[in-house]
């Protein structure tokens, strides 16, 4: 565990040759001359298995300070995908944040051996209730407060799909909560671990919900699919959980995912499979209560 | 159903390649994935139909019209013929379906 | 291959991913049944980069077939070029391939109707500044590239494989006249030792050989292929004489044979050396290419690597055009490049730090 290595004992691994972290199915090896950095990723990962060297990373992720002027003017952070910069750079405050989201990118690019939904999902009694995302959805928040009650964290932001088999593959990472959600969040669950707040990100303020210890203990266990719920935040709004056809459900979630098009027949399949295995719904709430509640419910039935 | 006539002078409409479609029945609708293109479809019955008539051989708008409405007992009237015509040439746009070439 | 440490593996498939190799490498693995033994990991990233080839090929084959439904009744004869042929013909070069456009050779008199009949069906011109429109339509030879936008695959036609500015001057003409059509015979492609030809042209005269490692697969992996035919040498070195292409030719035998220990006939190595630099060019080059073809380790770039890419990228522009246009178009590029820069430097700065 990352957790078990002295704050010093990391920053010199990182600036060094390195860290392995299994995060989900993924080895990823992280390198950084940022000590913020170095601080918050023990934080955030502190649970997380390190993986001994040599060891085959699916990503090689660099965390650093670009050379010239904007070492000391200004300071800025770069993400670097196995060497590459995909980005503009960060400014040097913000180098958790950039990790997060650099890694989402890596991972959307490359983990073609899944078909990748653009979701959040988590597991109870065995199975896992895919909520896939669409802007202002508030996906992120009702992620992390079914979390908060006790269901299994896979991802908040990826529903990684086997093609074979269709079962959902857990990716448990640090939830991010922008703006108003993070009080929600705090109130909602005073006992959850919220990092600090990063203001003037490209989304506003951001702050990290903490993995639970369960999640990230049960990574390595994958959960096949029961409930496809398109969430539907708006303030005001009565609780309703519509169902929907299936032909419906199947064209949602064909757009809805990264790389439908790129995986040709097999997307195919695999969208078709899973929503042949699923009941598909709208859940249109305002209270978070009451949409955990209406979920809870869901999956006991 | 066999759609056996074709009228020579007149070019035939046909699907593209036949292995390349792959079907998914939803209720009354189709999910059509063509490996040719990539492109998914989702289709009402009829277009559906249609679709899969021409997979078994190239036929006419007419030829093809005449025999669905064999097919549900139904006289075939001009305006039929046109409608499926129309498809014919809307599911061409799509990538679906192509003029035989003489 | 499957007695390799996990270290080994890691540095191979950073590599070929940066060297555009990955999928072939997936696809050999693949092909030869020993993906299955293969680490979890190697499997995925194998796994997903077929996955791009899939889609690569699949989308250049589609690409194809609009342009021949666009195309319905013309007689223009319709030459692919480059990764387009290998995959339409099955050659070996295009065994893993990710491609990233359709390339057409067409005779230079049908390059206006065709491209209108493009454009009418639906096709558009790729936006280029003004001045790179110029640029491709004056001194390249291409139309600036096209693309249907429900596609996004880049059309690049061509009417000749080097540009017109440039000291090499292939006939065209020959080009068309001796290419060879497929099962499909509205589609041609060019006859064997053009094929090699070309991709010596595009390679070493045409294209920046930075990432020209893959290239330089594709010539070894034709030398092999039609090398088989003993008749298929001479003729390639008489080709190349009567083209004025000994030069590229040479180039390519000497690094396929260096890098990639493809095995060239001595007598034809003997006689493209007709076509080699003098001693001290010769040096400089085997110098550039070793530095820029061998992909570099990832985490530490060489100094001397990007001085060679620098001198390599002004040399391709050099062979290009005349000189004092060189010198224009480079001072022109990085002007433009110098207002992107500012005009996208106000975007750096963020809020109140």
């Amino acid at each position: 565990m990352l957790a078990g290595l002295a704050g010093e004992a990391c920053r010199q691994r990182l600036t060094g040759k390195g860290l392995l972290l299994k995060i989900g199915p993924f080895t990823v090896e992280v390198r950084s001359d940022i000590d913020g950095f170095s601080h918050l990723l023990r934080q955030f990962y502190g649970q997380f298995s390190l993986v001994d060297a040599p060891a085959i990373a699916d990503f090689h992720v660099q965390i650093v300070r670009p050379g010239g002027v904007r070492r000391w003017w200004r300071p800025q952070v770069q993400f670097l995908l196995d060497g590459q910069s995909p980005f503009r750079p960060f400014q040097l405050g913000h180098a958790f944040p950039l990790f997060e989201w650099g890694l989402n990118w890596g991972i959307a690019m490359q983990a073609h051996q899944y078909l990748m939904l653009h979701s959040a999902a988590v597991e109870r009694a065995g199975k896992v209730l895919i909520l896939p995302a669409w802007p202002g959805c508030g996906k992120s928040t009702l992620c992390a407060a079914l979390v908060s009650r006790g269901w299994r964290l896979f991802s908040d932001e990826f529903g990684l799909v086997r093609t074979d088999g269709g079962e959902l593959v857990p990716l448990p990472r640090p939830t991010p909560l922008k703006n108003k959600s993070i009080e929600v969040i705090r109130d909602f669950a005073p006992d959850a671990t919220i990092g600090p707040a990063f203001h003037g990100t490209r989304k506003g303020t951001v702050a990290h919900l903490q993995t639970p210890d369960a999640s990230v203990i049960q990574s390595h266990i994958p959960a096949p699919p029961a409930w496809l719920v398109f969430p539907r935040y708006r303030a005001g709004a009565r609780l309703h959980l519509k169902p929907i056809d299936k032909p419906q459900a199947f064209l949602k979630l064909a757009n809805n995912s990264f790389n439908y098009r790129l995986l040709g027949l097999q997307g195919f399949q695999t969208v078709t499979r899973l929503v042949r295995h699923c009941d598909s719904y709208i859940l249109s709430y305002s209270n978070l209560d009451e949409a955990v509640e209406t979920l809870n419910r869901l999956a006991d039935a | 159903m066999v759609v056996s006539q074709q009228d020579q002078s007149i070019p035939g409409w046909k699907i593209l390649e036949a292995d390349a479609l792959h079907w998914e029945k939803w209720g009354e609708q189709y999910a059509l994935y063509d490996s040719l293109s990539g492109e998914t479809h989702l289709l009402p019955e009829f277009s559906a139909r249609v679709l899969q008539q021409l997979s078994a051989g190239s036929v006419t708008a007419e030829v093809l019209a005449r025999a669905l409405c064999d097919a549900s007992g139904e006289t075939c009237k001009q305006t039929f013929v046109d409608h499926v015509s129309q498809l014919l040439s809307q599911l061409q746009a799509a990538g679906l379906t192509e003029k035989v070439r003489s | 291959m499957t007695d390799l440490g996990p270290g080994e593996w890691d540095l191979l498939l950073r590599l070929a991913r940066r060297a555009r190799l990955l999928g072939r490498l997936a696809s050999i693995m693949d092909e030869t049944g020993d993906i299955e033994q293969l680490p979890a990991s190697v499997r995925d990233q194998f796994v997903a980069a077929m996955v791009f080839v899939s889609q690569y090929q699949r989308t250049a084959r589609w690409e194809i077939n609009r342009i021949l439904a666009a195309l319905e009744g013309s007689d223009v004869p319709l030459v692919l070029l480059k990764g387009s042929a290998y995959i339409l013909a099955g050659l070996p070069p295009s065994r893993g391939r990710l491609l990233s456009d359709v390339d057409l050779l067409i005779p230079r008199d049908s390059l206006e109707s065709f491209e209108q009949t493009l454009l009418a069906g639906g096709w558009e011109s790729v936006k280029l500044e003004e001045y790179d429109q110029r640029y491709y339509r004056t001194w390249m030879h291409e139309l600036p590239p096209l693309r249907h936008p429900e596609r996004l695959i880049e059309v690049d036609i061509h009417h000749t494989i080097s540009p017109l500015t440039s000291r090499l001057r292939p006939d065209p003409e020959k080009l068309l006249a001796d290419s060879i059509p497929l099962a499909d015979s509205r589609l041609r492609i060019l006859q064997p030792v053009d094929m090699v030809l070309h991709s010596a042209v595009h390679l070493f005269h045409d294209g920046e050989l930075v990432n020209g490692l893959r290239d330089l697969v594709d010539q070894a992996d034709l030398f092999r292929h039609f090398g088989k035919n003993a008749v298929f040498w001479e003729e390639l070195v008489a080709r190349a004489r009567m083209q004025g292409l000994l030069r590229p030719l040479f180039y390519s035998m000497r690094y396929t044979n260096r890098l990639l220990a493809a095995a060239i006939p001595g007598a034809a190595m003997a006689a493209a050396g007709d076509g080699a630099p003098g001693s001290q060019v010769l040096r400089l080059m085997d110098y550039l290419i070793e530095a820029v073809m061998i992909p570099e380790h990832p985490d530490i770039p060489r100094r001397k690597r990007a001085v060679a890419q620098w001198l390599l990228y002004v040399r391709s522009h050099w062979l290009r055009m005349p000189p004092g246009m060189l010198l224009q178009h480079l001072a022109r590029k990085q002007i433009m490049h110098w207002k992107h820069r500012k005009a996208t430097a106000g975007t750096l700065v963020q809020g109140k730090q």
